[in-house]
């Protein structure tokens, strides 16, 4: 959720300091309209800030593969968290597509559709939630493209999915796994 | 002679102004009333950072100061709902047998409203209770709260029946496909769907499924989702869709009535793209028919969680704008109080409380202080 705690109280500073909301918010909307591969949502703008990833006191990350698989794994507004909804398991001990030590991995998720800027594909990407393990609070993300309320629970990044998992249904951070290229956009 | 005098009158003095404090009695533990005023809210917060330590705070959103009224806790991912018929408010929690890790129980803690002191509980079978950040239509009552309904999700989705008298569980009705609790008037409660439609389950007397039955496809996820969120009027539900359309339903009788929807932008709205947005995005003043809306400008595909900078105003029978309240602050969760003077609750960007006065959208006061981490749903007292 974007409004999320300091996050948002910076974004909510910021557009109170620099322009009126409605402004920055059409900026926000250009930036989309001229082709931006992830929502510029406010989180993702309080990610942008000051270089690196964003987040105050998290140093930047690749992803292994900068060329095919650009951005940073540690910021929000790296492709693959287009509809990511937790604290990013990048931040937490784990990586992009593992979970940190001693948590176990869910077997269910929600899946999102993410655009790879590198070769402008549509990846369907399962974000896989790590559990057993008391809130990360590190790095948390939230985007919402192709988010749709919990009647389609596959689509919908509210749903708490340690529900599933052996053992304990706490949640602590997500991932971000590719599961294949989506056939349809 | 004379200074040892003056000594002594200023050590009279000071006896006689300055008298000894009582002593304190302890133990000393507030009380609240068995029924709360209606300028009373429950804050339910989620605490993100912590999410098995969550909480329930009484806010009184009129006080000047002391509003923070006391808190009750819950676990991972609680729904909670007061009740108005009793002195009793129910949370639906689970714990592990060690703490993080080991066996699941699910049960219902049940407060008292004057002692926030938990006064029973009911165990729930089957570790199956749906876990999803806070919506209020997760525990809701049915049939003037002779009945619990508890939304279940392992992802098999169901709702467990829990008779309140006996403080038991009656039954378990399966809504597979479906989410969250809608109830009627009646002895039936609805569901909304993936193939965009409502499941309307009835229940007999003693809380069995009797009957189950689909409206009509009546929404389109695929090209603009409703909220499962509604506000409530009279019965009707009106359920915003994310790019500014309102479907009502008519939960007055067994069977639903989907009502025509109509629009919530103007032209220049529209031109704008407000969008309803945020976490609580809709609420209503029940008895003026008054239709809250949590909006946002220049909405895009994903932008329906954002928040919003102002909340407009409808009259739900002519459906007209009555006002749009600019707020002070970046708003994610709207809720107003039911009294005849009612007041505007705003979870803000801070995640701290603004509190307006709904009729004027003035803005009257800032409730915060660290007293909730994240506090996502905002319960108006009924």
């Amino acid at each position: 959720m974007i409004w999320l705690d300091k996050i948002t109280e910076r974004f909510s500073r910021r557009v109170a300091k620099n322009t009126s909301r409605r402004h920055l918010l059409k900026k926000i909307g250009l930036a989309l309209a001229g082709g931006a591969a992830v929502p510029l949502l406010p989180v993702a703008r309080a990610a942008g800030d000051g270089g690196g990833s964003g987040y105050h006191g998290v140093a930047p990350q690749t992803s292994g593969n900068s060329a095919a698989d650009p951005g940073d794994p540690a910021s929000c507004d790296y492709w693959r968290y287009c509809a990511v909804d937790g604290f990013l398991c990048s931040c937490c001990g784990g990586t992009h597509v593992s979970c940190p030590p001693g948590t176990a991995m869910s077997a269910m998720t929600w899946i999102g559709t993410c655009r790879n800027p590198a070769d402008d594909l549509n990846y369907i990407i399962s974000y896989n939630d790590c559990c057993g393990k008391t809130s990360c609070s590190r790095c948390l993300c939230n985007n919402n493209l192709g988010d749709v309320p919990p009647y389609r629970a596959f689509s919908n990044n509210d749903i708490n999915w340690c529900v599933g998992t052996e053992n304990s249904t706490i949640y602590h951070c997500t991932t971000a796994i590719i599961l294949g290229v989506a056939t349809e956009k | 002679m004379k200074r040892a005098v003056f000594g002594l009158v200023l050590i009279l003095s000071c006896m006689t102004s300055l008298a000894e404090l009582p002593v304190d009695t302890i133990p000393n533990v507030e009380t609240l009333p068995a029924s709360y005023p209606d300028t009373w809210v429950y804050a339910h917060d989620t605490n993100f950072y912590a999410l098995n330590d969550a909480k329930v705070i009484v806010v009184d959103v009129v006080a000047e100061n002391r509003n923070y009224k006391g808190s009750i806790p819950s676990s991972h991912f609680p729904s909670f709902l007061a009740a108005s018929s009793r002195t009793e408010l129910y949370v639906a929690e689970s714990i592990h047998s060690r703490r993080l890790r080991g066996e699941r129980t699910d049960f219902i803690t049940i407060y008292d409203k004057a002692t926030l002191a938990p006064i029973d509980e009911i165990v729930l079978p089957g570790a199956k209770r749906g876990m999803i950040v806070t919506h209020k239509n997760t525990l809701q009552f049915l049939d003037n709260e002779k009945f619990l309904l508890l939304y279940n999700f392992t992802p098999a989705a169901s709702v467990s029946v829990i008779g309140i008298e006996k403080r038991e569980v009656l039954g378990e009705v399966s809504i597979a496909g479906c989410t969250m609790i809608y109830p009627s008037k009646q002895h039936s409660f609805g569901s909304l769907c993936g193939d965009n439609t409502m499941l309307v389950s009835h229940l007999d007397e003693n809380g069995q499924v009797k009957k189950q039955e689909r409206t009509r496809a009546f929404f389109d996820t695929d090209t603009d989702p409703i909220f499962a969120k509604p506000a409530v009027i009279a019965g009707v539900y009106y359920f915003p869709s994310f790019k500014g359309m309102v479907q009502p339903v008519d939960m007055t009788a067994a069977s639903p009535e989907i009502a025509p929807g109509w629009s919530l932008l103007q032209e220049q709205d529209k031109m704008e793209n407000w969008r309803p947005g945020g976490w609580q995005i809709a609420t209503a003043h029940a008895s003026s028919h008054r239709l809250f809306v949590l909006m946002h400008p220049d909405g895009t595909d994903g932008s329906h969680k954002g928040g919003g900078s102002e909340v407009w105003v409808y009259d739900v029978e002519s459906r007209q704008r009555l006002n749009r309240i600019t707020l002070k602050e970046w708003g994610v969760s709207i809720e107003v109080t039911q009294g005849e003077l009612p007041y505007l609750v705003v979870t803000n960007g801070n995640m701290e409380l603004d509190v307006y006065a709904a009729d004027s959208g003035e803005w009257l006061r800032l409730i915060g202080g660290r007293a909730f981490e994240m506090p996502m749903i905002i319960h108006a007292s009924r």
